[in-house]
């Protein structure tokens, strides 16, 4: 046995993990205890599905952020989660409209917990941050817990906009101006020309007005499959709202087609990496608009090639009476070194 | 996975310019300079319009890569030289430069990126000009190198070293070592930025800092001394400038105010939301003191209209040729042959009881231009109705819908032809039947109006519309539409109205919420004289955008009329858009509103727009 392999076999291995649960199961797959859960209350009811599947004596502490341009919309559902978890956690106010104000929030509040309790084993529920926050919390909880690992969960809906027959389904409107992710400024060069990938959702018009608004020299549109969708009832959804944006998208001579995964960042994360290898000469900007599995596998491309721009497009407009309906499933991510 | 690369050859496909070869670009454009001849002139300026309009393509029309193809010329011998600059959302809109704002260093390190960024196209352009580099002389080019470039960056540790023996002697090699450079420096401030992403204390940057005055003026300066380049203005062309962040349109209009402009002018397009005309100093710039400013909505709507028509001819008909279709706009968007024989036979009847001395007008004509198809839709709606089976087909038809823009156009005559190609299983298409014109302009129609305003409707964030004043505005669109559609059926004898004018006083409410309306497209805003003319001036006149004609089945074409409405009218048609509906009784008698219209030789040709007439002397009172 040579030295390089005999080198390869002791490094640490990243096994990278995903599996499905049905929510009254999750408690029985968490072993061990939660140092710190992360959480975000919004508007829609998932975002109680999985605290509310975990045993209170499991997490030792919880840490809730939302958004204060949105409260009206969102208040009853934090205080159903503050009154759960009880003084186990803080409630930490965001700002939709300021992603400076909202990273500085989410690194202080989670220094502070760093500072009062050794943190190894973080459980962050994506389900409900905005795609932008998201983003940003990735970057932030590697700053402050270099060390702990990671279990990302998602809990899946039972339907977007079930009100609406498919052809009429929408979760929001309209864009205000389009900005880069905090944390996710990609290296963009003059020279070069722009590669623009949206990760295509339910929400097309603002993928619309994103591509109209960006003007690419090369527009790619990813989006997810009908046989990993996460949302059993919305395959013919999805598959319509990608015919509309290439539609829409119509000014463009070649629109660049392509699958990720909705149910496996890993793989999204492979796929895009795949395809973006294709246009290094360029200026690669993605806008990641389906759901925060999908967002995952975007940010691990962009952590893992920091050329790349992460952009976000806040909609003006959400459907906050009607956007999803919760499942009863969960999924549970991790890569573990081992 | 699935990958599908398909390529749709269609002859109304719009290429974003960048994109475009020069000699494509050439065979694209329709100069439209002649009525646009601030542009070209030296001296700074601003070209404002819609996205869509056409702003970029002449932009990148003036680049010296086209015009040494449209003069026939070589590089050196250009009457300017045009660097086409396109303002990008991903380079300048970067989140973590926030963290600069409020202080000082925010002006100068943004002005840093933004003079990167420019020399870097600069240079970019003319390497990529194959007439700029045979005119260049490449000893003259390395000795700029040499004796100005390299001292400029001297001070910034960039690894340079003056007078060292070249290693480089053809223009492309130096051109790529003034990019490199430039890059590398524009690399260290890009990291800067990363740098910021989530910090309160800003980090030491300790990279280079470059600026118009000191950097770019005297580097354009020595360029210009090079052989074989053009002794002309350097013209650079920033192209969507309101991407810029306030910080950065504050620096740009700094440079603008520097008044280089005899060797250096800045031509700058931006969308109607550019962020304001004050500099870093406070001050402000102002037209025309400091620049031009052109308006091309204004143009394309009013007293250039004949123009836009011809322009948008010239357009298609270019497409076509390209695409080997030989054929005039008019054959390749045919009329309804039936709907528009009919309107003939009723235009027929007009020159008749025109000729029994029963006419309204002056020329035979005259009525029959008038009226014919508003009767036509009137008679379609009445015994009918059967409104909706009006067709909007027919090259004018199509011109007068797209509002003077040209993407408004383009957009639906791709989608045309890909229907049509659909429809016909073949590529081999030599006309767009009325049907799919009609259906494509329909849903257009109804996409701008229900799909634009609904997204802003419902409520949003503390930096959206308030959802009250998308509310009022929607309600006023409706109403409005109504209300002309209103006018269209009564038994008035003048019924073609789409645009309105306050006659007393415009209250805050009703100024703020039309003005939503114009940012949003659905009005376009010109003066009129004011109905009291004998006090003079001038008062704002708003005309509906013609996109939205056929959610009304309003006749689109030369729209002869406006109405003089009372503020509380407008008012309350914000709160309550039914009751515009009640200012118009079934025999015409208007309420609280007067009608106006253009004198008729100049409403007849349908190629003039009713603001450029002084309408006080075609004032027809509404009983």
């Amino acid at each position: 046995m040579g030295l390089l392999t005999f080198l390869k076999l002791i490094q640490k291995r990243e096994i990278l993990m995903v599996n499905k649960y049905k929510l009254m199961d999750l408690n029985d797959s968490i072993d061990g205890k939660i140092d710190l859960f992360i959480c975000s209350a919004s508007f829609e009811s998932r975002c109680l599905s999985i605290s509310r599947s975990i045993e209170l004596s499991k997490i030792r502490k919880a840490v809730i952020f939302y958004m204060k341009d949105s409260i009206k919309y969102i208040n009853e559902n934090k205080e159903t989660l503050q009154n759960h978890f009880k003084d186990n956690a803080i409630c930490v106010e965001l700002k939709h409209a300021d992603p400076l104000y909202t990273a500085d929030r989410m690194r202080k509040a989670l220094f502070d917990i760093s500072k009062d309790c050794p943190v190894s084993s973080i459980v962050l529920d994506i389900t409900t941050f905005t795609h932008e926050s998201l983003l940003i919390i990735l970057r932030i909880i590697p700053m402050v817990f270099p060390l702990a690992t990671i279990k990302y969960a998602y809990t899946n809906a039972r339907e977007y906009d079930s009100k609406n027959k498919k052809n009429d389904k929408w979760l929001s409107k309209g864009i205000g101006d389009i900005r880069s992710v905090l944390g996710f400024p990609g290296e963009i060069l003059p020279a070069r020309k722009t590669h623009l990938i949206v990760v295509v959702g339910y929400e097309f018009e603002r993928a619309v007005s994103i591509i109209n608004a960006l003007e690419p020299s090369v527009l790619a549109l990813a989006f997810g499959h009908s046989d990993n969708a996460t949302t059993e009832k919305d395959k013919d959804a999805n598959e319509h709202y990608l015919h509309l944006v290439e539609q829409m998208a119509s000014s463009y001579q070649n629109v660049i087609r392509f699958e990720v995964k909705c149910d496996d960042p890993f793989e999204t994360r492979r796929i895009i990496e795949k395809h973006i290898s294709k246009y290094s000469d360029m200026n690669t900007v993605i806008i990641p608009l389906n759901n925060k599995i999908s967002t995952l596998g975007v940010a691990f491309a962009a952590l893992e090639n920091p050329s790349i721009q992460l952009s976000y497009a806040p909609a003006l407009v959400y459907n906050y009476s009607n956007y999803s309906t919760a499942g009863d499933s969960c999924y549970i991510i991790s890569s573990d070194m081992v | 996975m699935a990958t599908d690369n398909r390529t749709i050859k269609n002859p109304f496909q719009i290429t974003t310019p960048e994109d475009l070869t020069a000699q494509e670009t050439v065979d694209l454009f329709v100069d439209v300079f002649t009525d646009f001849p601030q542009i070209t002139d030296p001296g700074h300026g601003f070209l404002m319009g819609p996205r869509g309009i056409g702003k970029s393509m002449m932009f990148r029309y003036l680049q010296s890569d086209c015009q040494c193809i449209v003069e026939g010329c070589s590089f050196s011998e250009l009457s300017f030289l045009g660097i086409y600059i396109p303002i990008k959302n991903e380079s300048f809109v970067k989140t973590e430069l926030k963290r600069l704002d409020d202080r000082h260093a925010s002006e100068i390190f943004n002005e840093h990126l933004m003079i990167s960024h420019i020399t870097v196209k600069i240079f970019d352009s003319l390497i990529k000009n194959d007439c700029a580099l045979a005119a260049i002389a490449p000893d003259s080019l390395l000795d700029f190198y040499q004796d100005t470039f390299l001292p400029l960056l001297y001070p910034y540790h960039l690894g340079v070293i003056l007078r060292n023996e070249p290693k480089i002697y053809d223009s492309k090699g130096v051109l790529t070592g003034i990019i490199n450079l430039i890059n590398q420096a524009y690399r260290i401030a890009s990291q800067y930025v990363n740098h910021l992403s989530f910090t309160n204390t800003l980090p030491i940057y300790e990279g280079p800092l470059f600026d118009y005055q000191d950097f770019l003026v005297p580097l354009l300066s020595g360029l210009s001394q090079v052989d074989g380049f053009p002794k002309g203005t350097l013209y650079l062309l920033l192209d969507d400038a309101h991407f810029l962040s306030e910080v950065q349109t504050c620096i740009l209009n700094s440079w603008i105010a520097t008044r280089t402009s005899r060797k250096i002018s800045f031509k700058v397009s931006s969308q109607y939301n550019y962020k304001g005309y004050y500099t870093v100093t406070g001050a402000t710039i102002d037209s025309p003191h400091d620049y031009s400013e052109v308006d091309m909505t204004t143009v394309y709507t009013s007293a250039l209209k004949k123009t836009y028509k011809e322009r948008i001819r010239r357009i298609v008909e270019r497409r076509l040729d390209l695409a080997g279709v030989i054929v005039p706009a008019e054959d390749f968007f045919p009329d309804d042959v039936e709907q528009e024989e009919q309107i003939r036979l009723i235009a027929e009847e007009y020159r008749l009881k025109h000729d029994l001395g029963e006419g309204r007008g002056f020329n035979r004509s005259d009525d029959a231009v008038r009226y014919a198809r508003p009767d036509f839709i009137r008679n379609l709606a009445g015994k009918r109705k059967a409104s909706s089976t009006y067709s909007y087909s027919g090259f004018d038809q199509l011109v007068h819908l797209s509002s003077g823009i040209v993407r408004h156009f383009l957009e639906p005559a791709h989608v045309m032809y890909s229907k049509e190609v659909a429809e016909k299983g073949s590529q081999n298409i030599l006309s767009i039947s009325p049907s799919i014109q009609n259906e494509v302009s329909r849903k257009e129609a109804e996409k701008f109006l229900f799909n634009e305003l609904d997204k802003y409707k419902k409520g949003g964030h503390e930096d959206a519309i308030p959802k009250e004043d998308i509310e009022y505005l929607s309600n006023l669109v409706q109403g409005l539409g109504g209300l002309f559609r209103q006018v269209l059926l009564s038994e008035r004898s003048e019924r073609k109205v789409f645009s309105i004018a306050i006659s007393d006083r415009m209250s805050d409410i009703v100024e703020r919420v039309v003005n939503i309306g114009v940012n949003l497209g659905f009005f376009h805003y010109s003066t009129i004289g004011r109905k009291d003319s004998k006090s003079g001036g001038r008062t704002q006149l708003y005309v509906m955008n013609r996109r939205l004609a056929p959610i009304w089945n309003l006749d689109p074409t030369g729209f002869a009329g406006y109405l003089f409405l009372q503020n509380i009218v407008v008012e309350d048609g914000m709160k309550n858009p039914q009751s515009m509906l009640r200012r118009v009784d079934k025999d015409g008698t208007l309420h609280e509103m007067e009608y106006h219209q253009l004198n008729l030789f100049e409403a007849y040709d349908g190629t003039t727009d009713l603001f450029e007439v002084n309408t006080e002397e075609g004032n027809i009172n509404g009983q």
